[in-house]
């Protein structure tokens, strides 16, 4: 029973002052490109459901509530990038710009889905193809060094 | 012939019972992002739990006790408070999330938000639990479970690389997101070595009236069972690679991106496949947890317990499960995210192993307990090192949580 007690309390010992270590050994990744890859991931997402839903694999149901919390997610993202204090507003705007188009085309898509619309989603579909490459150029950019 | 029918039967329960929103929801993340590099977190995950688990069995055939019991009475009730409180938190936020899990299938399936959906849940896992015996609550829903061998299915007409996948299995580092990379890994861990499923078993071995005779089986159902449930999880991380991260779908934080993964490959049914393997592992869950709850509370202050026992035999038994069930109902009744909250539980289940799996040294080597069925040097080693593990993972889950967390 003692021995069980000291073989805790000497590993919560050695615990805390491994937390520390791990907590300096941490970092963060830049905000512009954390929001740019989640906007990526879930503009990916969105083309795939209305690619699905057009094929007849998905139920329209899912595939508008899908898109609705896909749209948030993008709007949310945006909202956030505008909010931050960035010292390079010129290149976030570009990429902030291509996410509001995205945020649209999603948003197109959730409509189009309960309109029951194949072409409109067809539509909605290019919008966000259009919109992806805009995003990748302008993160892309983002990333380069200034000269 | 009946020992084989057991082993079979009981195979087949530990391959139904495996896979559950914790297991799900992490491979698919790892599976996404990382592809096959985090294979290995499941493979180690589940040889720690084969291992685990058949300590249980045979502290449960030879001793007739069940680990919890075992804690209690060769450390004292004083020693036994922590680990009892850290479990029975940890349970909590698991019986959430699996709650959560059942909800989300229901949303999936009907529309409905998935709030609506907590507290049916909650009344219809108490009803089964109240009226049910445990044969029904073990072996019942785990047949059913065994939906989810879907996953296998799917990976297996993905026709992946093998020897990428064999590639996985070894450890390596990240080239990128290296915080999310560990933090998904202690995620995994975490997911595959719950303590409740080990426990769950012991109190599961003496509701079944195991003895010593059963120690063969035992071994069989931990080894043949988990082996095959972990196959599971490797199926639904190598869909994710192969389906979601192969459409650059590298973040799974939103659960409607999860029948994403088998759609494609199945159509319409993968839609249908997925909502039914969702909530019927997560429901076998609700009711293994929401058991281990009470199985643990009443084994702690020796009260009388036994699911096959009516519940005006055993009220103090009966009224943990019903409380439980209708307590971690309610933060998703609430609108907490389901997903959000399975991958912090998975991370603080890995962070508390240490205080369940210590006792595992002592008791397992106790001649008063296990006689001659003392462990051997391998399984010694096997605890020592998911001790270790278990330290590891409890001092970097809440730095990770922070830098990786999702």
């Amino acid at each position: 029973m003692k021995l069980f007690k000291n073989c805790v309390e000497r590993l919560c010992r050695a615990c805390l002052v491994m937390t520390a270590v791990a907590l300096a050994a941490c970092t963060s990744s830049d905000p512009v490109q954390q929001q740019s890859r989640t906007v990526a991931s879930a503009a990916q997402t969105a083309a795939l459901v209305t690619d699905a839903w057009m094929a007849g694999a998905a139920p329209a149901r899912y595939t508008a509530a899908t898109l609705q919390s896909l749209a948030e997610t993008v709007t949310g993202a945006d909202r956030q990038l505008r909010s931050d204090a960035s010292p390079e507003p010129g290149r976030r705007s570009e990429v902030s710009a291509a996410m509001t188009r995205l945020s649209t085309a999603v948003k197109d898509a959730e409509a189009a889905v309960k309109a029951g619309s194949r072409p409109q989603a067809d539509k909605a579909r290019q919008d966000l193809n259009g919109a992806m490459a805009d995003l990748t150029v302008a993160a892309a950019r983002y990333d380069q060094p200034q000269s | 012939m009946k020992k084989l029918l057991e082993i079979s039967l009981g195979v087949v329960t530990s391959v139904g019972g495996f896979l559950e929103i914790g297991s799900m929801a992490t491979a698919a993340q790892a599976g996404a992002l990382f592809g096959f590099q985090l294979i290995w977190s499941v493979v180690l995950g589940t040889v720690c739990i084969i291992f685990l688990v058949e300590m249980a069995g045979r502290f449960a055939a030879v001793s007739r006790h069940t680990i919890a019991d075992g804690i209690r009475e060769r450390f004292g009730f004083n020693a036994f408070l922590w680990p009892l409180l850290t479990t029975v938190l940890v349970n909590f936020m698991v019986l959430s999330a699996e709650i959560g899990g059942v909800a989300i299938a229901g949303e999936l399936a009907t529309g409905i938000s998935f709030q609506w959906w907590a507290l049916p849940v909650a009344f219809v896992a108490w009803l089964l639990l109240w009226k049910g015996t445990f044969g029904l609550i073990e072996k019942g829903v785990s047949m059913l479970g065994l939906v989810t061998l879907c996953f296998v299915v799917a990976a297996v007409m993905l026709k992946p690389d093998w020897k990428q996948v064999a590639v996985g299995a070894a450890p390596s580092l990240p080239s990128h997101d290296t915080a999310n990379y560990w933090f998904m890994a202690v995620s995994i861990l975490g997911a595959s070595i719950s303590p409740y499923l080990f426990m769950f078993y012991s109190s599961g071995a003496i509701e079944d009236r195991w003895d010593k005779s059963y120690l063969g089986t035992n071994r069989a159902i931990a080894g043949l069972g988990m082996s095959f449930g972990g196959t599971i999880s490797v199926g639904v991380l190598i869909v994710a690679a192969l389906v979601l991260g192969a459409h650059g779908i590298s973040q799974v934080d939103d659960y409607n991106q999860l029948p994403l993964m088998l759609i494609p490959i199945f159509g319409f049914w993968g839609f249908v496949l997925f909502v039914a393997s969702l909530g019927i592992a997560c429901f076998g869950a609700v009711l293994e947890i929401a058991l281990q709850q009470a199985y643990l509370i009443a084994q702690g202050f020796g009260w009388t317990w036994g699911e096959d026992s009516k519940p005006r035999d055993n009220p103090g038994f009966a009224s943990v499960y019903s409380v439980s069930i209708f307590l971690a109902a309610i933060p998703i009744a609430l609108g907490l995210d389901p997903l959000r909250l399975t991958v912090f539980s998975m991370a603080i289940t890995a962070a508390s192993l240490p205080l369940t799996v210590v006792p595992f040294l002592f008791l397992l080597n106790d001649k008063h307990y296990v006689g001659e069925h003392r462990n051997g040097i391998i399984s010694n080693i096997a605890v020592i090192f998911i001790i270790t593990l278990g330290f590891v993972l409890a001092v970097v889950t809440i730095p990770l949580q922070i830098f990786g967390g999702t």
